[in-house]
């Protein structure tokens, strides 16, 4: 049997039911083998459907962040990914990173410690605590850039089984600074030239980088393809681009070793033919 | 995990009679009792895995809850077997809501870098490649050519070459699916006792049965 990947067992392993609906299935899985027979069959059509691309925007996002928050289930879409690759099976793309909004932990501390029992100066410490606290809530966190490119995942298609796969989002808070480092890109002269320079700072888990073509980026499918100097494919996005401005696209700093690279700028054909349209040379220097 | 894991050893070690008496519970067969020890294991990971705030926690619970029970069947607790499992899920449901009261100050405190690890560095890509391929050549013949063709294609041919496949094998669509999907979970626990085996020789993971149970 296969599972309906909008039936229940799939809201449940997205964690998108009610807490009486999963007591219901908790009650169920240690009652009914056939039952947990299912709910492990729906696991496997998850990964499936999300590898495909096939999960809703919504699906997409409960996946991410909560499907994944198991280590079990991260290694069990890692080695899925590893087959697909071993057998030429492209990944949809899944570059959004869902965050999870962060009250300041400053708040919390205050609140705590206002109601922790200390001699003397209890009151006093309370007091100020709880102004700080105060203050440090009403200051809000800023959230990261985020990519104006919206992700469309491609259909599956088979693919050199060489090409690199995508890593898929670590399951993590956004950053208390205020936002993935960009820069901005221009067209090269020549493919292979060396274009801008720029060095990638320690600690950071994306670079923004900013392609500032010279001809018109019209609405539509593109693709950007990160390669090395050797020509090497390192990482690929697709994505569904609606407005008439700069491309941007976010790139794990854990691929931008020192050295040359170059972006590759494609728009893909309704047919997923893809037109190489510019390319856009950088170097990263020593962090 | 360190004192956990010390806990748990110290723990058995303390009611090893108690442990011998669950697992005589769940089967008078010892292989039949592993089988169902992990299977319980599982459910309970499954369990944890469904509250965010304890599912990168999973293993560890799922070994806590299992703990609390055989510690009361060493007081002298007495269960039939068809009662394990819904005495073993209102431990998990305690040691949950213990789990969502500790953390709900934590919780703003805890530094997720451990979770920021990306998905291909959980397990090592030269290593997961080379176990990949020996597990791939354990699978029977009928076994490697159903993952073979389920990979094989492109995804609209894959819909046709199922059709075609599950006549072949004499199998419905869904069904094959199904075996695909099976095929693949014990391709993932032979990749992953690879994987543990080759970095690690020794030493029991969370959910194994404890090896000194095992002679």
């Amino acid at each position: 049997m296969t599972t309906n990947k909008n039936g229940p067992l799939t809201d449940y392993l997205l964690g998108r039911l009610s807490d009486n609906e999963i007591q219901e299935v908790e009650d169920r899985i240690f009652a009914d083998e056939a039952f947990f027979d299912e709910v492990e069959t729906a696991e496997d059509e998850v990964i499936e459907s999300y590898l495909n691309g096939e999960l809703t925007r919504e699906q997409k996002a409960g996946f991410e962040q909560n499907f994944l928050a198991s280590n079990r289930r991260r290694k069990r879409v890692e080695i899925a990914m590893a087959l697909r690759k071993r057998f030429g099976v492209e990944v949809a793309s899944s570059r959004a990173v869902a965050s999870i909004p962060r009250r300041s932990a400053r708040f919390w501390d205050a609140i705590r410690l206002a109601f922790s029992p200390r001699p003397l100066l209890a009151g006093a410490a309370a007091l100020i605590a709880a102004l700080v606290g105060w203050l440090a809530y009403r200051t809000p966190i800023p959230k990261p850039a985020i990519t104006s490119a919206r992700v469309s995942p491609p259909q599956a298609k088979a693919v050199n089984p060489d090409a690199p796969v995508p890593a898929l989002p670590p399951v993590t808070e956004p950053p208390r600074a205020a936002s993935i480092p960009a820069f901005v890109l221009l067209p090269s002269l020549t493919r292979g030239s060396a274009g801008r320079e720029f060095s990638v700072p320690a600690g950071v888990a994306e670079i923004q980088l900013r392609l500032r073509s010279s001809i018109d980026i019209t609405p539509g499918e593109y693709s950007v393809s990160l390669k090395t100097e050797e020509d090497r494919e390192l990482w690929r996005k697709d994505m569904h681009y609606s407005r008439a401005s700069e491309v941007r696209v976010n790139v794990p700093a854990r691929l931008l070793l020192p050295g040359r690279y170059s972006l590759t700028l494609s728009a893909v054909s309704e047919a997923g033919i893809r037109e190489e349209l510019q390319d856009f040379g950088f170097e990263v220097k020593r962090r | 995990m360190l004192s956990h894991a010390f806990r748990r050893v110290v723990l058995l070690s303390a009611s090893a009679d108690a442990l011998h008496r669950f697992l005589g519970l769940l089967d008078p067969d010892p292989e039949r009792a592993g089988a169902i020890y992990r299977r319980l294991h599982l459910k309970l990971q499954f369990f944890f895995e469904g509250h965010f705030r304890t599912a990168h926690h999973a293993p560890e619970l799922a070994d806590e809850s299992i703990d609390r029970m055989i510690g009361k069947l060493g007081s002298e607790l007495d269960l039939a077997p068809r009662e394990i499992q819904t005495y073993l899920l209102g431990i998990a449901r305690f040691v949950l809501k213990e789990q969502q009261r500790k953390r709900r100050f934590e919780t703003l405190d805890f530094e997720p870098m451990d979770l920021q690890v990306p998905i291909d560095e959980l397990l090592d890509g030269d290593l997961r490649r080379d176990c990949l391929d020996r597990c791939l050549a354990q699978l029977p013949a009928e076994e490697q050519r159903i993952i073979v063709d389920y990979y094989a294609y492109e995804k609209r041919e894959k819909i046709e070459a199922h059709r075609g496949t599950a006549t072949n094998w004499g199998h419905s669509g869904g069904a094959l699916r199904v075996k695909v999907f099976r095929i693949r979970r014990s391709l993932e626990k032979c990749i992953r006792k690879c994987c543990e085996t080759r970095r690690r020789p020794t030493g029991t993971g969370p959910g194994e049965m404890p090896k000194r149970m095992e002679a």
